[in-house]
């Protein structure tokens, strides 16, 4: 008798490993899919534009930021406002230590991560003490005081519209070509993301989603709140910080003027249209935001609009993050991610309509 | 002494936004951050009215004024009050959303240009003591001495005002003694509205309305914090002291540690008071 191959649910799990299990490679129609993508992540270079591929490196520069500020804002839920400003300060050691003291790259990307990581620290501190948005507000005075340290540097330095980077080399290989970044930015992505899913279902993240919902029952629990809070920020910050430096390889120049609070904002504007607590949302996230303006300019190529919203096509941008925000936040508070499991569920269930009982939000 | 009296001036502006922020705080807990961007389109909404109606400029700027009150109402009714029982930052992400599609719209309307606003009356006063102000900085002094002390006794004196003292203390009782909190706190987002569009006819006057009137606005963020956030007694020290601090700096050392002293203040406060000059304790959910 022939064996019927039938889907497994994924809502079924027998043992404590298969409950553990990464949910991308769950089932075999998803290790499936996750193979198919890996290779449309690996042959994407040879199919499109040099357009095209900038556009996917700015997704996966911008994708590490938004999974370290989601382990932050969203696992953790301590608000930080200071996202532009760790950027900036993972973008400026890259830049001293290349400038003035001519480093290769595999010393600048972790010494980027490590300086992050200081920062993270001290504005983790008053974490000890304030919550919500008095929090938030400490965050962005520190974004504020290492914007002004940046463009001291800058100022002084006397290279008032960025201070130039060459592009990281190993002997005579030279990272310049935008299909190898290509290659190196989503291994990057990769590692970032197996490693935050990885700290999430282990006893950091347990013990951040358990501060996040309710602090005292977290204390009560024998969780070191204190610890854990400083940790969320040590290390959302040295991943954040690791991309500021990545980003200036990438771009070649650093200049503060990139580092404004509408840089926080947009990546804010990621985690929320993703989805919070999510790191599928993230990269999600990243996607929608970071091609955002650009299939505009698409747009506008393709229509021939001229004058006018050309020449503020900046602040049509801005005002598209606004409305996108704005929308999430009053439709749909969990985003992309949570439409994507409804979607997921619906077609799992079909042609019931009814959950499980044991379904799980995630 | 012409120093002295620039500080003021810059302070009288500083407790005028602060004083937004600290009246929306009381009443709902929530940071306005698209503030900065409601003085920067009321600025140029002001400006552009007094050209378009002709004949003196108080009856614009009166029009702008009502309008702003509304435009108060307008945003919490469409967008805050429906937020209610979401986490506070998602509340005050939104409040970040609204501000810069007010600033984009601003900018594609006005392209960024540098314009004014028209005050009818301008002249040079010279005082004893070498002391110069114009006009302008007269009235500025005297707008702010005139709304604070008619938003303390509103406070104080009137039945709203108590009920909206009551809905900062405890939300909670105050609706059961039968407070109506949806419109106090409306009331109170149509009032800072309110000092936002009078801040933006004022400084406008001052200082010219351009995209940087925004970052202004995030100092005063600074200054609120300062004094504590749910503290109106609390404003008006702390706008001092940032005045002073920031002016000082942008005397002697340079422009761009001047834009950045009011944060290294703030997180000083933080650190050490974190409620501020005059606000309450209680306030800090102690972790």
């Amino acid at each position: 008798m022939k064996k019927k191959n039938y889907q497994k649910s994924s809502y079924l799990k027998t043992s404590i490993i298969s409950d553990m299990a990464i949910i991308a490679f769950d089932t075999p129609f998803r290790r499936i899919w996750a193979v198919v993508g890996l290779l449309i992540i690996a042959v994407f270079p040879f199919l499109v534009t040099p357009f095209f591929m900038h556009i996917a490196n700015l997704i996966a520069i911008a994708s590490i930021g938004a999974m370290a500020l989601n382990l932050l804002s969203g696992n953790a839920g301590l608000l930080s406002l200071g996202q532009a400003g760790f950027l900036a300060s993972g973008a400026f050691t890259t830049a001293i230590m290349t400038v003035n003291f001519s480093m290769p790259f595999w010393v600048t990307i972790p010494a980027a991560g490590v300086v992050g990581a200081i920062l993270g620290f001290i504005a983790g501190l008053p974490s000890l003490r304030l919550k919500g948005i008095y929090l938030g507000l400490s965050t962005l005075a520190m974004h504020y005081v290492i914007t002004y340290a940046c463009s001291e540097y800058q100022f002084w330095s006397g290279s008032n519209f960025g201070i130039v980077i060459k592009p990281p080399s190993i002997g005579p290989l030279v990272l310049a070509d935008d299909r190898v970044w290509h290659y190196f930015l989503w291994i990057f992505v990769g590692i970032v993301g197996i490693f935050i899913t990885n700290l999430l279902r282990t006893r950091p993240g347990r013990a951040w989603t358990a501060i996040r919902n309710r602090d005292i029952a977290a204390e009560v629990m024998g969780i070191n709140i204190g610890y854990y809070k400083v940790l969320a920020f040590v290390v959302s910050t040295a991943i954040i910080g690791m991309a500021g430096s990545i980003y200036v390889y990438y771009t070649k120049v650093a200049s503060i003027e990139e580092y404004s609070f509408i840089l926080t904002i947009s990546y804010l504007a990621m985690i929320i249209s993703g989805g919070m607590r999510s790191v599928l949302g993230s990269l999600m996230g990243a996607f929608l935001i970071t091609s955002l303006p650009y299939s505009l300019i698409y747009l506008f190529g393709l229509f021939e609009v001229s004058g006018v919203l050309k020449d503020y096509f900046f602040s049509l941008q801005s005002a598209l993050f606004g409305l996108v925000i704005i929308v999430f936040l009053l439709v749909e508070p969990l985003g992309l991610a949570e439409i994507w499991r409804r979607v997921r569920v619906y077609f799992e269930l079909w042609p019931f309509r009814y959950k499980p009982l044991s379904i799980i939000k995630r | 002494m012409n120093f002295l009296a620039s500080v003021i001036v810059t302070s009288a502006l500083y407790a005028m936004m602060a004083s937004g922020f600290v009246v929306i705080y009381r009443a709902s807990r929530v940071l306005n951050f698209a503030y900065g961007d409601v003085i920067l389109l009321a600025g140029y909404l002001a400006s552009t009215m007094a050209g378009f109606i002709g004949g003196s400029s108080v009856i614009s700027h009166m029009i702008i004024l009502f309008a702003a009150f509304l435009f108060g109402l307008v945003i919490y009714t469409l967008l805050i009050k429906p937020m209610a029982g979401q986490p506070a930052y998602s509340t005050i992400i939104l409040t970040v959303a609204l501000g810069i599609l007010m600033q984009a719209f601003a900018v594609l309307t006005w392209r960024g240009q540098m314009k004014s606003v028209r005050l009818d009356w301008r002249a040079y006063i010279v005082f004893a003591g070498g002391l110069r102000l114009s006009s302008t900085e007269i009235i500025i002094i005297v707008t702010a001495s005139a709304y604070f002390i008619a938003l303390f006794s509103f406070y104080q004196f009137s039945k709203t005002g108590r009920q909206m003292r009551a809905t900062a203390e405890n939300p909670l009782l105050a609706s059961q003694r039968s407070v109506n909190i949806y419109f106090v706190t409306g009331l109170a987002w149509a009032i800072s509205i309110f000092s936002a569009g009078l801040t933006a006819i004022l400084a406008g006057a001052n200082y010219g309305v351009s995209l940087f009137i925004g970052h202004v606005a995030i100092k005063a963020f600074a200054v609120a914090l300062v004094g504590g956030l749910d503290s109106l007694r609390g404003i008006i020290p702390a706008a001092f002291l940032i005045a002073l601090a920031e002016l000082t700096a942008n005397t002697y050392v340079n422009p761009r540690l001047a834009n950045t002293i009011p944060f290294i203040i703030m997180i000083i406060v933080l650190m050490t008071r974190p409620w501020g000059f005059f606000g309450t304790e209680e306030e800090i959910e102690r972790v």
